[in-house]
């Protein structure tokens, strides 16, 4: 579904991601792990086109996309859902979902609007609220329900669980899951590296803007030294 | 008390005319953190247009809708004709720039009309007064209150209702998160500077029958008063602009009804002062934008 | 100051000489080629030369970009018209002027160190307003109270007639020039350019560049930057009101318009396009905006007709030049023509690379007396989110202390409260029994903690010696420990040496995190605070650092606390660790400790089961 070809990112003289090469086949859930400033939003925002890598390529269901624009690429059914989730906190919660919506039809983002509304039942009471108001939890319920409103099939999520408290990590997880019995696939990036494992069908670990190592979820999680690897301390 | 009532609908007839430019400014400076200074030039293009008009025998009614759409145009071709090009650079380079295309501006008037000011006829209802209460108003403070709360009504539907205003608070929120959400920046930049096309249009029609005169540099006064209105309304804050506005107008109202004669040419004078100490109190306007810090 | 006075003032003074001579000798052929006209013209292109290198001493080096020196100018203008014009023209002019003022007659030389008087003082109040401001590049504040002191000026000129004689009549000197040849005009314009290009080189001048470049990081070098600014402003001004004077007497008369938005226009304009960051650049941009100006308006005069091009050539031509030449350099090239380059930037550079290498630095602080940071009980919050939660820690001088966390554990948020840059909400910050909660970076800084930034911030269009000279600079004045010797072997023992004339902006990420790390240890501070110092840094460079941060704490001979995120450069570089999660430090001790601990685990690798709920996210306003 999406493939990503020795692609090099320079974040202004910082070369944030060097010849990553990634790829993500549909209905899968795929880990992205690593420990803070290892390029794995650098990497993602690339992909999606908010930055313009110096080298490599990103391919969507087979075409060439390297360099095109956020919409377009929520057009193709790829949506990102940014670290610390960027809600507007002075739009309500409606004008959030419909802003994420401003690709589809009129008609079509309405229709949306009621599924995510009733996926997230907390949103559908909040609606009218600005979202500046929401808890932790009910902040990143719209995060991923912005996400939905595009209608992508392939969704980007930059830590979803961020400052959360533990109970609601378990729901983003479940939500995670949920989301991929759907149909959708998902790539997920997480500092939380042992449970995004425990539902990721694969992982890869990155370190200082390269791969340094990828497997199932269930073999990563089983490494022993993976703790060692993560931080880049020898065992 | 008579007089203050007075002063008051004065005041805010005044405001009006700040508080619309203001507002426009204030939307621009949401998505691109521009503070620009050739919003005046809207009223100075239109304003020339009205007198094409009017040596043509047009009514007051078809100049004004030509003034408003030339000022859409008007704006929409300043970004597209500098703007565009700077956008994401430091704020010295983009307040730089549009005090240029003021220059510019100024200097092809003088250049295809005259550098001298072209009179147009007031329309007559303007020197019309009406008995309220026992207190006497000027028709013109009150149709302008009027019309400027419709247009603000119109623009805050817009704005809450359309797609391409929650688009357009999205942006100035967090313009990268919109982009993220599939808002493409070129609709954005453009809208906001043709919303702030029409405000300035509607705003040059009450000011170019208040001072009957086009110019070169018929949009500077109204422009700064705009752009003060804007910044003490917290740049960003679009209710802040409104409020700034007004209050800007009483001031200068009060002022110059309260000032010895001999002074009252300096009202504007003073009205810098107590802007410049308003500044050094409090630089970031008196509306603080509320946003909750990242950590 | 105190090293290489030959390059550093010799080589400008110089200079400034050539510059000199080139717009006199130029301004000489051009006018022996016969003509009143061109004698005039080239006698105001100097004059305006004067105001415009005025100008770029405080908008060139401060970046903050004023309106008001125009305004500065008519201050000037009008001081010097109602002290020296004869008393016989000022009774037709302005009889009634109050004061006696009708009565006065200075000779131009007094009426000049009057006017330079009045407006200093006038700048020095502006200034503190500014100041108040929070002036710093690039922002709107400064910008709007130097306009409103431009329109305030221009309408009081308009309104007290009986002392200007308003927009009627203005102020006049009678006939004649009262200027008798060229011989002040030259003078002060030798000595405005020499001020200006000197000006740089100064204490001050640096200082305000710094600040310019970088707000935040200049504070953090223990830089306040008000005091350089209102310098640059009183010295600016200076220049301008002996411009403005010199143009009075020059062309003879004075009203409100004189100094308004057209010669705001016209300055700025000058000022921008030969490149305002540098004298050589102004005084550049005169001449060229002088010539186009002048060609364009004698293309539009009667004069010349062009077939087919009569649309073109007419009144207002000159003014579309200017507008359009100020727009085009904004778009093109913001910087101007120069950027920040110097005519003799070569021949100083050549001077410079001939300097002898230092040893690297070992030891620039004396260890006179152990001290102790101490952080008790620091909460930070943002609206209802607590970032950092109660938080102690201590470091004691010759530690290195590791602080770590995963993202979002407040590290970074911990370091800003501990230098000033955002303020706790409780908790107090000791530097030995020295109280510095709640003061301000630059006094933080110089009180002995110096840090670097995530992103790291340079001053991208200043040499990297300049990088080390400007805090050893604040260190000479402020931090007594300070030994003698040479800063500069911070950028030996950081590998820069050889780099030292390149521009920081040129510079990759793991030289730059170098650089960053030897400007905070040339402050001589006694302790380090260094915020992800091998983000970005491929394994080497990572590997590298650790070298560099152990010598930079022997160099300063302080403590060092570290955030960062590779274990592998933490538990070798650290003698102790803490660990952050969720905004309260969770764990503390040796490298081996900490990574036996299985609570930090969890923090890195998510939890194994459920846990009880420590609902520090899930409080309102987390949401951003």
């Amino acid at each position: 579904m999406l493939s990503v070809d020795g692609l090099t990112t320079n974040y202004g003289s910082i070369a944030a991601v060097r010849d990553v090469s990634i790829h993500v086949d549909a209905g899968e859930i795929v880990g992205l792990i690593g420990p803070n400033g290892a390029g794995k939003s650098t990497l993602l925002n690339t992909t999606v086109g908010l930055l313009r890598p110096t080298t490599g390529r990103v391919i969507v269901e087979g075409r060439d996309v390297t360099g095109s624009s956020p919409d377009t690429m929520l057009r193709l059914g790829v949506a990102l859902v940014p670290e610390r989730r960027r809600l507007f906190a002075d739009l309500t919660v409606q004008e959030n979902l419909l802003v994420a919506g401003i690709t589809v039809s009129a008609g079509e983002r309405q229709r949306r609007l009621e599924e995510v509304v009733e996926l997230f039942p907390l949103l559908g009471r909040r609606r009218d609220f600005p979202a500046g108001y929401l808890s932790g939890g009910e902040a990143q319920q719209l995060a991923i329900g912005r996400a939905l409103m595009s209608g992508a099939r392939l969704l980007l999520m930059d830590e979803p669980t961020l400052g959360l408290a533990p109970a609601l990590v378990d729901l983003v997880f479940e939500l995670v899951v949920d989301l991929r019995s759907q149909g959708r696939t998902l790539l997920v990036v997480e500092q939380n590296a042992g449970r995004l494992l425990e539902v990721a069908d694969r992982a890869y670990l990155m370190r200082t803007g390269s791969i340094v190592t990828e497997g199932t979820g269930h073999d990563l999680r089983s490494r022993h030294d993976l703790f060692e690897v993560y931080l880049g301390v020898e065992a | 008390m008579t007089q203050l009532v007075q002063n008051l609908v004065d005041g805010l007839g005044q405001g009006s005319i700040y508080a619309l430019l203001a507002l426009g400014l204030t939307l621009v400076f949401g998505v691109m953190h521009l503070v620009n200074f050739a919003h005046g030039e809207l009223i100075t293009v239109s304003a020339y247009v009205a007198y094409a008009l009017a040596s043509w025998g047009a009514g007051w009614g078809v100049i004004a809708i030509a003034m408003i759409v030339t000022s859409i145009l008007t704006a929409v071709a300043i970004e597209f004709l500098a703007f565009r090009w700077v956008r994401g650079a430091s704020e010295f380079t983009m307040l730089l720039t549009s005090f240029g295309v003021h220059f510019v501006v100024a200097a092809l008037f003088v250049m295809y009309v005259s550098p001298r000011p072209r009179n147009i006829p007031k329309p007559e209802w303007i020197f019309a007064t009406v008995r309220i209460a026992g207190i006497t108003f000027e028709v013109f403070d009150l149709v302008t209150i009027a019309v400027t709360l419709v247009t603000l009504v119109a623009t805050e539907r817009v704005l809450r209702r359309t797609m391409f205003g929650i688009a357009l608070r999205a942006a100035a929120e967090d313009f990268d998160a919109a982009r993220i959400m599939g808002v493409r920046s070129n609709l954005v930049i453009r809208g906001a500077f043709a919303l702030s096309g029409v405000l300035a249009g509607v705003a040059g029609v009450f000011w170019l029958m208040r001072t009957g005169t086009a110019s070169p540099t018929a949009g500077l006064t109204p422009l700064l008063f705009g752009v003060i209105a804007a910044i003490v309304g917290g740049l960003g804050s679009l209710g802040g602009a409104i409020l700034g506005g007004l209050a800007l107008g009483l001031i200068q109202v009060f002022f110059r009804s309260w000032l010895p004669s001999d002074l009252a040419g300096l009202t504007e004078g003073l009205l810098f002062v107590l802007i410049a100490l308003l500044f050094i109190v409090r630089p970031q306007g008196f509306v603080t934008v509320r946003r909750a810090e990242r950590a | 100051m105190r090293r290489e006075p030959l390059e550093r003032l010799a080589v400008p003074a110089a200079e400034s000489v050539a510059l000199f001579a080139i717009l006199v000798v130029g301004g000489l052929l051009y006018t022996s080629a016969g003509g009143s006209a061109r004698d005039t013209l080239v006698s105001q292109m100097l004059v305006n030369a004067i105001v415009v290198v005025g100008m770029q001493v405080y908008i060139g080096n401060t970046g903050i970009l004023s309106f008001g020196h125009v305004g500065f100018a008519a201050i000037a203008g009008y001081a010097v018209a109602i002290a020296a014009i004869d008393p016989l023209f000022k009774r037709i002019f302005i009889p009634e002027a109050p004061f006696g003022l009708a009565d006065v007659h200075l000779d131009p030389l007094t009426a000049t160190i009057v006017a330079v008087l009045i407006v200093a003082a006038v700048a020095f109040v502006i200034g503190l307003g500014l100041v108040r401001s929070g002036a710093r590049a690039g922002a709107v504040a400064p910008t709007m109270i130097t306009l409103a002191l431009l329109f305030l000026v221009y309408e009081a000129a308009r309104n007290f007639t009986e002392l200007t004689g308003g927009d009627r009549s203005g102020l006049s000197f009678g006939p004649g020039n009262s200027l008798e040849g060229r011989t002040w005009i030259y003078l002060a314009l030798g000595l405005s350019i020499l001020a200006a290009r000197l000006f740089r080189e100064t204490r001050a001048g640096r200082l305000a560049q710094a600040a310019r470049e970088d707000d935040l990081a200049a504070r953090a070098s223990g830089i306040d930057p008000a005091v350089p600014q209102m310098i640059a402003l009183l010295l600016s001004v200076v220049v301008v009101a002996v411009g403005a004077s010199l143009r009075v007497q020059l062309l003879g008369s004075m009203t409100p318009n004189f100094f308004f938005f057209g010669y705001t226009l016209l300055t700025l304009a000058m000022l921008v396009v030969g490149g305002r960051k540098s004298v050589t650049g102004a005084v550049l941009g005169v001449v060229v905006i002088t010539a186009g100006s002048e060609a364009t308006r004698y293309l539009a005069s009667d004069a010349v007709s062009v077939p087919g091009f009569d649309w073109l050539l007419k009144e207002g031509l000159s003014d579309v030049f200017l507008g359009g030449a100020m727009l085009v350099f904004m778009i093109l090239r913001p910087d101007g023509l120069l950027g920040d380059r110097e005519l003799g930037d070569r021949l100083l550079r050549r001077l410079r690379s001939a300097q002898p290498r230092p040893e690297p630095a070992e030891a620039i602080t004396s260890g006179e007396a152990a001290s102790t940071l101490t952080v008790r009980d620091l909460t930070v919050q943002f609206g209802g989110f607590l970032a950092v939660h109660e938080v102690s820690l201590q470091v004691h001088s010759g530690e290195i202390v590791g602080l770590i966390g995963p993202n979002g554990a407040g590290k970074t948020t911990l370091l800003n409260a501990l230098t000033g840059v955002v303020p706790a909400t409780a908790g107090t910050v000791l530097l030995d029994d020295h109280d510095l909660t709640g003061r301000p970076t630059d006094r933080i800084a110089r009180a002995g903690v110096a840090r670097t930034f995530q992103n790291f911030r340079l001053f991208p269009a200043l040499p990297l010696r300049e990088h080390v000279d400007i805090p050893e600079m604040v260190a000479e004045r402020y931090r007594h420990a300070r030994r003698g010797q040479d800063a500069r072997g911070l950028l030996v023992a950081g590998g820069l040496w050889d780099a030292r004339e390149r521009l920081a902006r040129e510079l990759d990420t793991g030289t730059s995190r170098r650089l960053e790390l030897a400007r905070a240890a040339a402050l001589a501070p006694a302790f380090l605070l260094l915020d992800e110092p091998t983000t970005g840094m491929n394994e080497a460079e990572s590997a590298a650092m650790i070298d560099h941060v152990r010598r930079a704490a022997e160099a300063v001979d302080g403590g060092v606390l570290v955030i960062d995120h590779d274990l592998h450069f933490i538990t070798r570089v650290c003698d102790r660790i803490y660990v952050l999660d969720q905004g309260r430090v969770i764990a503390e001790g040796t490298p081996a400790e900490v990574r036996a601990d299985p609570q930090v685990r969890e923090a890195y690798l998510g939890r194994a089961g459920d846990r009880s709920e420590g609902a520090i996210g899930d409080a309102p306003g987390a949401a951003r």
